[in-house]
């Protein structure tokens, strides 16, 4: 502890743009984002969760570099032949980093206090089909589930940390933690400090059952934006900075022979056009297709990003199994046909407006609505409004079905092609602004049948390849209706620059940052 | 020459350059400000692009001088308003004088003790951004400066012996107010306009700087310096430079002929309102 704290005295007061004299067995990490609240079951943002995805773990975890699903917690698991028991084997001999041992108990414990406090900020919706979780002895679970579904395992893995296992020891059973060390999970590391916008610092647990953290400790620094980031990654404070950079700083970064940049292919940031599906006039199929046809995604990923980002073509990026490239490349031909079909010509344009929200998505936000607007009025037959508002009020407005077009993010709650088809079109229409189970047009209406069709189909079975060719066709299905038009994959959030000197950094598309990979 | 008329006349080259161009922006501005017009993106200023281009490859120097466009309008309409209605006011309250004067000062001065900028900022935020919330916010937060003067003014001018004579003959309050005090307040009255056009113009670029302005691709210089700062450490020192540069001229000008004016129409006074 003493070091601990000399250690974060010695981070604070060093000056700034030399580099930290840090001992070999220390990691530095800096950051722009924030942690929120540091209960598992009451938080649902990027940094929070990383906090918890280095300190706790779940029933199960995935492979480094992939999303197979591996035995953590639990070393095996049975499935009933309805698919609605899922009985675990787990791991004898953890230890919680309280010193209390793991067992069936606490699985029960961390489940049932999720759904009893039902955090307000927490991501209890995505375990919602848990009927009960029993203990049926010290080191054998049974979960029943509501429903079978073949995204389970998904959904109570590391990366959700609703179904992170806690100490029933340390966590308060009826209350949501407050301060830092309300919770414990079982390694690899410890959280022993956290000032809030400043700093956290995670020690290495000695009780650990895995492989020991390549690092003793990892201090990380939070920094209020992208340009102080690169500034700390330039002069060497920082060992390795993660979320986010501007696109300019990773080129300029980039260009330093000091430093290493990582980047994520298949980081499954996704951002995407969304149509209020019965609000005129994209109650038309041919309008919606007519913008698919009209996006220039290569002027967005070169103009507003530099080059850094990736066009999309699916809602599914790639990188997760079953994605196919479902959009058509642009065509204005095409665009120009489907809209003079729809009555429109050079004397009579279809007037569109566009929402964006620069408060949320940041500077590039309105460039690239900028660009959009541009392309869409290259067809010569569309004229197109911009409008932005301030994040809050924007997903109020289009949870209400105010927009009838706006440009929208996402980023996967768990690692299946099911969370970036059903949210919009089957799970909550309204809630993300397509309204498509309100559709009015004969069309849309097929559109929205098929959609469930598909994708309860899909779900109800665990086979993987039966799985993959529905959700083929649900993206196929999308790129026909256009109810959703995928622009760019958003990498910039994804790159990772370091020093030179560090090794051990991994990304893949579940978007978990192990920082007891890190070594240097 | 002496000072002032120096000051003056250069002022009004500045705001005479900056109006005319302004208002003939697409005649001489080379390219569409909207439009990308070349495949080099943040390319540095020469070689045909004087200012150089910005990111989604427009001309910036066609952006700096369509840019002007929203300032002016903005502070054309918003000076008109609070000029009429601050003068207005002021006329009434000195001239009443009594509980009319003393209400009507409080509330002059509450409007007045804020910095003009953040009660500008408060009311746009509450408002939402758009280009008549942003002519009815900045002509709010300047009625107290024609206020301040037009009531001065008033003041001094019922207690002379041409109103008194005027009342004394029957004259009605509006007859005293049209014939006697607004033609002889108007002279300092028609100095604050300038600095206030100044001011208005900052203001305006405040406020678009912080995204309560027209949504892009709308050039305007307060918009573009925040577009462009973002791209300052990279070494893009073009995209902030220009807006920046005319701002400060441009502000500077106004200034520089309302002093010139204020130093000409009354001598012995000296700038009293900004």
């Amino acid at each position: 502890m003493i070091v601990a704290l000399a250690v974060a005295a010695l981070a604070l007061f060093l000056p700034t743009g030399l580099p930290a004299a840090m001992p070999r067995d220390t990691i530095v990490l800096g950051t722009t984002d924030k942690i929120t609240t540091l209960d598992p079951a009451n938080s649902y943002d990027y940094w929070t969760w990383h906090v918890f995805q280095n300190t706790t773990e779940a029933l199960v975890a995935f492979k480094p570099g992939t999303t197979d699903i591996v035995p953590s917690l639990a070393t095996s698991w049975t499935v009933s032949s309805d698919g609605k028991q899922y009985t675990f084997t787990l791991r004898k001999s953890v230890t919680f980093t309280d010193g209390t041992p793991f067992n069936a108990q606490a699985v029960k414990f961390s489940f049932d206090r999720a759904f009893k406090l039902k955090g307000p900020e927490g991501a209890l919706g995505l375990i919602e089909n848990i009927k009960s979780v029993d203990a049926m002895g010290a080191d054998t679970v049974k979960i029943t589930l509501k429903d079978g579904d073949a995204t389970f395992l998904s959904r109570i893995s590391e990366s959700i940390s609703i179904s992170a296992i806690v100490s029933p020891k340390t966590t308060p059973a009826n209350a949501f933690a407050k301060g830092f060390n309300q919770y414990a999970g079982t390694g690899p590391y410890k959280l022993t400090q956290y000032t809030p916008g400043q700093r956290t610092v995670y020690e290495a647990y000695a009780g650990y059952w895995g492989p020991k953290p390549k690092s003793r400790r990892v201090i990380t620094q939070f920094y209020a934006d992208a340009a102080a980031l690169g500034a700390a990654v330039e002069s060497g404070q920082v060992d390795v900075g993660y979320r986010s950079f501007s696109p300019e700083d990773i080129k300029r970064l980039s260009k330093s022979d000091k430093l290493q940049v990582t980047k994520s292919a298949q980081f499954p940031s996704v951002r995407y056009i969304v149509f209020n599906v019965p609000t005129a006039p994209f109650d038309n199929v041919k309008i919606r297709r007519a913008v698919s046809y009209a996006v220039n995604r290569d002027r967005i990923v070169a103009d507003v990003f530099g080059g850094l980002n990736q066009p999309l073509y699916s809602m599914v990026p790639p990188g997760m199994w079953s994605h196919i490239d479902a959009f058509p490349k642009r065509d204005l031909a095409k665009s120009k046909s489907l809209l003079s079909e729809a009555g429109y010509s050079a004397g009579s344009k279809l007037a569109l407006t566009l929402w964006f929200s620069p408060s949320h998505y940041g500077s590039t936000e309105a460039d690239a609505a900028a660009v959009v607007k541009s392309s869409l009025e290259e067809t010569g037959l569309v004229s197109v409004e911009v409008k932005s508002s301030e994040w809050g009020d924007y997903t109020k407005a289009f949870a209400a079905g105010q927009f009838g077009m706006f440009l929208l993010g996402w980023f996967p709650d768990f690692v299946d092609p099911d969370n970036f088809l059903a949210p919009w079109l089957t799970e909550s229409p309204q809630g993300l602004g397509t309204y498509l189970n309100k559709a009015t047009s004969a069309v849309d209406k097929q559109f929205y049948a098929d959609f469930q069709k598909l994708l309860g189909g899909a779900k109800s079975t665990a086979d993987q390849n039966v799985r993959a060719v529905s959700y083929k066709q649900a993206q196929q299905k999308l790129a026909d209706s256009a109810i959703l038009v995928p622009l760019w994959q958003n990498l910039a959030q994804s790159y990772v620059i370091a020093q030179k000197n560090v090794k051990g950094i991994t990304l893949d598309a579940t978007t978990i940052f192990r920082t007891y990979l890190l070594s240097k | 020459m002496r000072g002032p008329r120096i000051l003056l006349y250069t002022g009004l080259a500045v705001v005479g350059l900056f109006v005319l161009v302004t208002i003939f922006a697409p005649a001489v501005a080379p390219h569409d400000p909207t439009q990308s017009i070349t495949n080099e993106r943040l390319r540095p200023p020469g070689g045909g692009f004087l200012m150089g281009t910005d990111q989604l490859r427009r001309d910036v120097f066609s952006r700096v001088i369509f840019g002007g466009r929203i300032p002016l309008l903005v502070a054309i309409f918003s000076c008109a308003t609070s000029l009429t209605l601050g003068t207005t006011l002021g006329w009434l309250s000195g001239f009443s004088g009594g509980w009319v004067d003393r209400g009507l000062s409080l509330v002059m001065d509450a409007i007045y003790s804020f910095p003009a900028l953040v009660l500008a900022i408060a009311i746009v935020a509450m408002l939402g951004p758009g280009l008549a919330n942003m002519i009815a916010a900045i002509a709010f937060v300047y009625v107290p400066a024609y206020f301040r003067v037009s009531r001065g003014q008033a003041l001094v001018v019922r207690e002379q012996e041409f109103v008194e004579a005027a009342r004394a003959m029957g004259g009605s309050t509006l007859r005293l107010l049209v014939r006697h005090i607004a033609p002889n307040t108007l002279s300092a009255v028609m100095t604050v306009p300038s600095f206030n056009i100044a001011d208005a113009i900052l203001t305006e670029a405040a406020l678009s700087f912080l995204g309560f302005g027209l949504p892009p691709p709308t050039p305007d210089w307060g918009f573009d310096i925040q577009n462009g700062q973002r791209f300052l450490q990279s070494g893009f020192w073009w995209l902030i430079t220009f807006p920046g540069l005319v701002i400060v001229t441009v502000s500077l000008g106004f200034g520089m002929v309302g002093e010139g004016l204020n130093d000409l129409l009354n001598p012995r006074r000296r700038r009293s309102v900004g």
